[in-house]
């Protein structure tokens, strides 16, 4: 297996926001939905928390800080982590592995689905 | 404390309303046609408690893969990719076949209420009104899941023990051992595989757990406790059927619950049943899309189906391209199916399909023990070895069934698995023949 693009999570993420921010059609998408997704690495003590606000990625938080109302939390190994938000993996196939978990509502679901096909393409 | 009773209560209201539509009143009508009362009831609760079974083995499947698309991922890993596709495959086939069943229903109940309203004009209808919610992407809020289910289920089982009380004690029993015959037990299997159409759908809850934690308990439970539900609800409803209706007048009709409820409640049974029959089709149907479409998107994004089924709509962010073709899919099935009356026949063909899948999730789970014992589980069956091995013969077994003895034309039940296997497997074949030469283009591009 290659080597990981990024030492940490955090640092994963961090690059995924500037991607996420330039990226313009993604923002047709998350129009009115503010959220905070926590990413936690099953086989590591490494947690984050992407916060969306107003169409940005505002930050990116150390631990996880979910929403109460709309909660979004994903589940994989560090390494599969990495490679998902860095585009070496794609999420669907994740899914389909069982390498990753999605728990939230169904609509949020559909829309994350949305996002990273519109990100990395089929 | 509170908000745990309350995710559970979705969880089993989900699984009851999902498994619970329209087509459980055909389906029971047609029961009546290959057994009498008292062995319908035997079935019903035979097949309930199969269904608990496999269940347990679903929930120790999803608690190694919570979240995942199920029926691919369990299957994928747990026996082989091309086994699984097939598999998937025949489900779609299978969630096709239950829309256009549901909407025959539906219509029939609403043009026998309304006879203005032609049965072409209400399957249309909703499937266009179903397409276009998920198009939507609306979500009802989950309290009306809750609600919705509950009311159709007690109502359901009052009618039944009314059907029971406004009856003679005498004529009770007499109605209920009418015909009933030893040798009748030779049908069982036949009458099993049609009863556990009546439990299926109720795997679909593992895709929805809130949190990891949900898949330690509460997922685990909703499955055996929406069966539960269920079994009750159908018994009682036999039951209520037997008492106030003579066998031939049950499966003369694919809608029993018009005539049983008119006998009840007089001139506005009719109007009552219309309303049971809206909040039955109401979660099977627009849960079944959904679920469809999102399965469809999955494997388009795999590379298994062509690229305009992951087609999106930017507004909203669903998968218009999937939902439409699942819609389009389910109008051809719905009128084909009203065209033909094939709907008996077609729920047999489904529910084969579902026992031959569910055989799959055990032999899956039995495998990933062996092979992937060291992925953590957040639950693990109680079900003994033996027994588990037992419920996938037994399944193997009553599906095959449904060719030697099937209720109605055998042919057709035949016909309409062949083509359901040919369909998947084409599709198998296809999908496994593109991500060959994928892989093959890759390995030239790197060269």
């Amino acid at each position: 297996m290659n080597s990981l693009p990024f030492q940490s999570l955090y640092d994963c993420l961090a690059e995924f926001q500037q991607r996420f921010n330039a990226h313009t059609r993604v923002k047709k998408l998350v129009v009115n939905w503010d959220r905070s997704i926590v990413v936690e690495a099953t086989d590591s003590a490494s947690v984050a928390t992407m916060m969306i606000k107003e169409l940005h990625v505002t930050e990116v938080l150390s631990g996880a800080h979910p929403d109460t109302s709309n909660p979004i939390h994903l589940q994989a190994g560090e390494s599969a982590l990495i490679r998902i938000f860095s585009g070496d993996y794609n999420p669907a196939h994740a899914l389909i592995e069982g390498d990753l978990a999605v728990f939230s509502s169904e609509k949020d679901k559909v829309k994350l689905e949305a996002i990273t096909m519109v990100i990395w393409g089929l | 404390m509170f908000k745990k009773l309350s995710e559970l209560l979705f969880y089993i209201s989900f699984g009851a309303g999902l498994a619970f539509g329209t087509s459980s009143f055909t389906i029971i009508a047609g029961l009546f046609e290959v057994v009498s009362a008292p062995w319908v009831l035997a079935a019903i609760l035979a097949s309930g408690l199969i269904c608990v079974l496999i269940s347990l083995s679903v929930a120790e499947l999803a608690s190694m893969y919570p979240s995942a698309p199920g029926i691919r991922t369990y299957l994928k890993i747990g026996l082989s990719d091309q086994i699984s596709l097939v598999l998937t495959f025949l489900y779609l086939v299978f969630m096709v076949l239950v829309a256009g069943i549901e909407a025959n229903m539906f219509a029939l109940v609403l043009s026998a209420v309304f006879p203005a309203v032609s049965p072409v004009a209400a399957i249309s209808g909703l499937i266009v009104f179903t397409v276009v919610v998920n198009c939507f992407a609306i979500e009802f809020p989950r309290v009306l899941q809750v609600v919705t289910t509950l009311a159709m289920i007690l109502f359901v089982i009052g009618m039944g023990i009314y059907g029971v009380v406004s009856s003679p004690t005498d004529y009770v029993f007499t109605s209920l051992a009418a015909g009933c015959r030893h040798e009748e037990v030779f049908l069982l299997p036949i009458a099993m595989v049609m009863s556990i159409y009546l439990f299926t759908g109720f795997e679909w809850v593992t895709l929805l757990g809130f949190s990891p934690q949900s898949y330690e308990r509460r997922i685990p439970v909703s499955m055996p406790l929406a069966i539960a539900t269920n079994v009750v609800s159908y018994s009682a409803l036999t039951v209520g059927l037997a008492c106030v209706m003579s066998r031939v007048q049950i499966h003369e009709t694919p809608i029993p619950q018009l005539p049983y409820l008119t006998a009840l409640l007089g001139g506005s049974g009719a109007h009552v049943a219309c309303g049971l029959s809206f909040l039955a089709v109401f979660s099977t149907f627009n849960a079944g899309i959904m679920s469809g479409s999102r399965l469809m998107y999955t494997l388009t994004r795999e590379g298994k189906l062509p690229r305009w089924c992951a087609i999106m709509w930017y507004r909203t962010g669903t998968p218009i391209g999937a939902i439409f073709t699942l819609g389009i899919l389910s109008l051809a099935s719905s009128l084909f199916i009203y065209q033909f009356r094939l709907e008996l026949p077609a729920a047999i063909v489904g529910s084969s399909i579902v026992t031959l899948v569910y055989a799959a999730f055990m032999l899956a789970a039995l495998r990933l023990r062996k092979s992937q014992h060291s992925v953590r589980r957040r639950f693990a069956s109680p079900v003994p070895v033996w027994a588990q091995w037992l419920v996938i013969v037994v399944l193997l077994l009553i599906g095959l069934s449904t060719l030697v003895s099937s209720p109605v034309n055998s042919g057709q039940v035949a016909i309409g698995l062949l083509a359901a296997f040919v369909i998947a497997i084409a599709l198998a074949r296809r999908s496994h023949t593109k991500s060959t030469a994928a892989i093959g283009d890759t390995q030239g591009d790197a060269s």
